[in-house]
Order: structure tokens, then sequence, then C-alpha cells
């Protein structure tokens, strides 16, 4: 298909412009080298508009896959962003996002309960936990387990037991088949560590008058136990 | 007509389209298993999610492209002429020339319904997911025939096609975006555009939803599957009435 290739054949001056012009483009590229995109460790997350445009009719697949981008924004290419670096606003955005795209779905709790809830900056912490409660309780059967790990955040990383109160509180006045018991008996506990025994007695023996039937044996002693002790505080 | 979407179908496999379709399914597939895999929860549904909605665009730009350029050589090569020579009608040509490639769509939609049934979450939405698929690349193919026919070059109509199809797929947004801002404002030409557009498009947005692989399928969708019937059988009759008044 190609004949032989004969360079004596190709004049010189035409030689020696190629070798000049190839020169002056490496040159031109050295200077600019710098001169590259710097993608941000997040963007803005994309308008409810924006979101009907990009999921060309299928916000399913666009939840999995922003979900997947959000799990890896910052982390790629041999980058590994600290949580620290992260805008809370934006990535409170984008977990609004994604659950108006899929509220039914786990993905982005487990992202705001188990990942961006590594921050060391509490109020950015307390906005995911607000974020969690709101979303968790919109649809409680299918989302109660991230609100117990709402009452773990508030109460051991906010320090705020209070609010890990209003929230075990909340948990315990669901009734799904799936719930273990425990569920029903964290407001009591957290009402002893807040030294409100006759409280948390009050709402331990509310599970006995209300649950007895669907509690094991193990259970009802334990129940026993903290009823007991918290009596014995409150007297 | 029998003998029009035997054609279709020894075409297809002469032209190993199943071949090229099937090795850019098993393609999307794989690398659906692989990104769902790094998600940190619901693998299992992210990974159907990502395969049935990258099979469904490899379906549809693979049977573009093929009805387009065979469309295209058809002419090119006046077999249409060969064929229409005969005493076969012009509307049974179409017919039948459709109807294969409905045949060969039905062949990958059941492939790509078994391939997911084992791993979907809902067996029941799949049958409504593949139903859907099915009727919309019934769609996507009519539209490309129709185009084909019309236009003769194979680069239009993919182009035309696929634009064709982006519409159809984003009709929910511009409805959508008609009547938020009904209200906001005094101009009402583009109301009237996309108001003339919503009679003419199929809402393909409705169509194929892999939520429904997810969580099952709820909601009404008769309307709309009968709305893409009646787009069917119309575009069908286009193309068969752009046949019918072409000299050769």
């Amino acid at each position: 298909m190609f004949g032989k290739s004969d360079v004596g054949k190709v004049p010189l001056p035409l030689a020696a412009l190629c070798l000049f012009l190839a020169g002056a483009h490496a040159g031109l590229a050295s200077l600019n080298r710098n001169i590259h995109a710097s993608p941000p460790v997040l963007s803005p997350p994309p308008g409810e508009l924006s979101r009907k445009a990009l999921a060309f009719g299928d916000d399913q697949f666009l939840y999995r896959r922003l979900a997947i981008d959000l799990q890896n924004a910052g982390d790629g290419a041999g980058a590994v962003t600290p949580i620290s670096q992260y805008n809370y606003d934006y990535v409170i955005g984008w977990l609004r996002a994604l659950s108006e795209l899929d509220p039914k779905a786990n993905h982005h709790f487990i992202l705001a309960g188990r990942y961006f809830s590594f921050t060391k900056n509490n109020a950015d912490l307390r906005r995911v936990v607000d974020f969690m409660v709101e979303k968790a309780s919109v649809d409680p059967r299918r989302h109660w387990i991230w609100l117990t790990r709402c009452i773990e955040l508030a109460d051991h990383r906010l320090g705020d037991t209070e609010y890990a109160l209003a929230i075990a509180r909340l948990v315990a006045s669901y009734d799904f088949p799936d719930m273990p018991s425990w569920v029903w008996m964290f407001p009591a506990l957290l009402l002893e560590k807040l030294g409100r025994f006759a409280e948390g007695y009050a709402s331990i023996e509310k599970v006995r008058a209300e649950k007895l039937s669907r509690l094991t044996h193990e259970e009802i002693n334990w129940l026993n136990e903290v009823s007991q002790r918290l009596k014995t505080k409150s007297e | 007509m029998l003998a029009t979407v035997r054609l279709v179908v020894l075409t297809a496999l002469r032209n190993r389209l199943f071949a090229g379709l099937l090795i850019a399914l098993i393609g999307a597939t794989s690398l659906s298993v692989f990104i769902g895999g790094t998600a940190l929860l619901e693998q299992a549904q992210a990974v159907v999610v990502f395969a049935a909605g990258a099979g469904r665009i490899v379906l549809v730009v693979g049977l573009v492209v093929f009805v387009a350029f065979h469309v295209q050589s058809m002419i090119e090569t006046r077999e249409v002429e060969g064929i229409l020579a005969r005493a076969l009608a012009r509307g049974s040509f179409v017919v039948g020339y459709w109807l294969g490639f409905a045949l060969v769509t039905c062949a990958f939609v059941v492939g790509l319904a078994l391939a997911l049934w084992r791993v979907a979450p809902s067996a029941d939405g799949i049958l409504v997911w593949s139903f859907s698929l099915l009727l919309e690349c019934w769609i996507v193919v009519a539209i490309a025939i129709f185009s084909g026919l019309m236009l003769e070059r194979a680069t239009s109509c993919v182009i035309f096609t696929l634009g064709f199809y982006a519409l159809a797929r984003l009709m929910g947004l511009f409805l959508g975006i008609r009547d938020f801002m009904a209200d906001a404002r005094d101009v009402k030409a583009s109301d009237y555009v996309v108001d003339a557009l919503a009679l003419i498009m199929p809402r393909l947005d409705l169509f194929a939803q892999t939520g429904w692989l997810v969580y099952g399928q709820n909601g009404e969708l008769l309307f709309p599957f009968v709305q893409g019937l009646v787009f069917l059988a119309l575009v069908l009759a286009a193309s068969i009435f752009d046949l019918s008044r072409r000299q050769f």
C-alpha cells in the first residue's frame, strides 16, 4: 500500500520548517504546561431542573450515578481529600439532591451517617444529623435504623444528650416488625445519663407495659435490672 | 411480508448485529458490575440499575445506527427497488421491515431481562421494565425506518432519530418547565411550542424506569403505553405514506 520512504527526496527547507514548528510547539507547550483544570473537591449540587435534564427520564439511574460520584468526590487519581476540606454547604446540598431523586434508597444515608459524619466540625456534623433525622423520619419503616446512628452521633460526637434523647424518643415511638427491643429502651438509658432517673424509670416501665410480649427472656431480665437500678437511683 | 421479516433477521445475523450488540451489552454489563460494586451500600441495586440503564442506551443507539445504515445501503444498492418491483405492496414492505427489527429487538430485550432477572430485587418490576423497553425500542426503530426512508442518508437518519429520542426522553422536563413558568411571565410563544411538541412526541420519559427494577412498578402506565402504541402505528403509517408517493 505504501511505497518505500525516501527521506533524501524531501526538500531540505520543508524538513527544516517541520523541525522548527515541532520545536516551537514543544516550547509553547512547556510554557502553558501549568495551565490546567483543577477539579474542585466537590462541585455545587445540581438543581432540580438540571437533575431532571440529566436523568433523561430515569431518576433512579441518575441517583445511583450521583451517589457513586459523591462517594468518590475528592478521592481519585491518587488524591485523597481530608473531610475538613469538603464544603458542607455542598455536601448537604448533594445529600438533599440524592434524597429527592430516590427518597427510598439507603446509599445517601450511609454517605451521611458513615462518611461525612466523620467531620471534626460540630456545626457541620449537626447539619448532617439534622439532615438524617429529617429524611429518615419521612419513611421510618424503611429508615429507622439511621435514626439510631443519629442518636449515637448526637450523644457521643456532639455531646448533646438532650438532642440524642429527642431522637431516641422519636425512634422509640415506632413499632415495626423488624425493630429490636433495645430501640425502645434507648430513652431510659439516655435519661439515666442525664440524671433524670424517675423519668427513666417511667420510660422503661412503659416499655414493660406495652412491649412485654415482644421481649425475649434475656431482654426481660435486662429490663428488670435497668428498671431496678433506675428505681433505686430515683428514690 | 414474512420474506421481508426473514430478510431483516438474516441481514442482522450476516452483518453481525447480534454479535456486535451482544459484545456491547456484555461490556456495558461488566462495567456496571464493576462500578456498582464500588458502592458503599446497595451494591446489587446499583449494579442492576447501571446494567439496565446502560443496556437501554446501547440497545437504542445500536439499533438506530444499524437501521440507518441498512436503509441507506438498501437505497444505494437499489435493493429496495428490487423488493418493491415484486408484487409486494409498499405497506407490507414497511410493516415487514419493522417487524423484522421488532423481532431482533425482542431477542435482545429478553436476553437483557434474563441477565437481570437473577440480580434484580423486584421480579415483577423486571416484567414491566422489559415490556416498556421493548415498546421504546420498537418506537425508536420505527422512527429510524421513517427517517431513513425519508432522508436516505444514514448520518442524517441517526442524528434525526437520536435527537427525536432525546427530545422524547426530555418531554416531562419541558412540560414541567412550561407549567412551572406558566404564571411567572407573559410571553407565551414557548408555551405554544411545548404544547405543540407534547401533541407530537411520545412520553418516552415514562418508559423503562430502572427504579421499577429496585422497588417494583407503581403508578399509571396504561396511558403512556397506549399512547406509545398509537404513536408507533402513526410512524409506520407515515413511513408507508412517504414510501407510497416516492418514484423509484
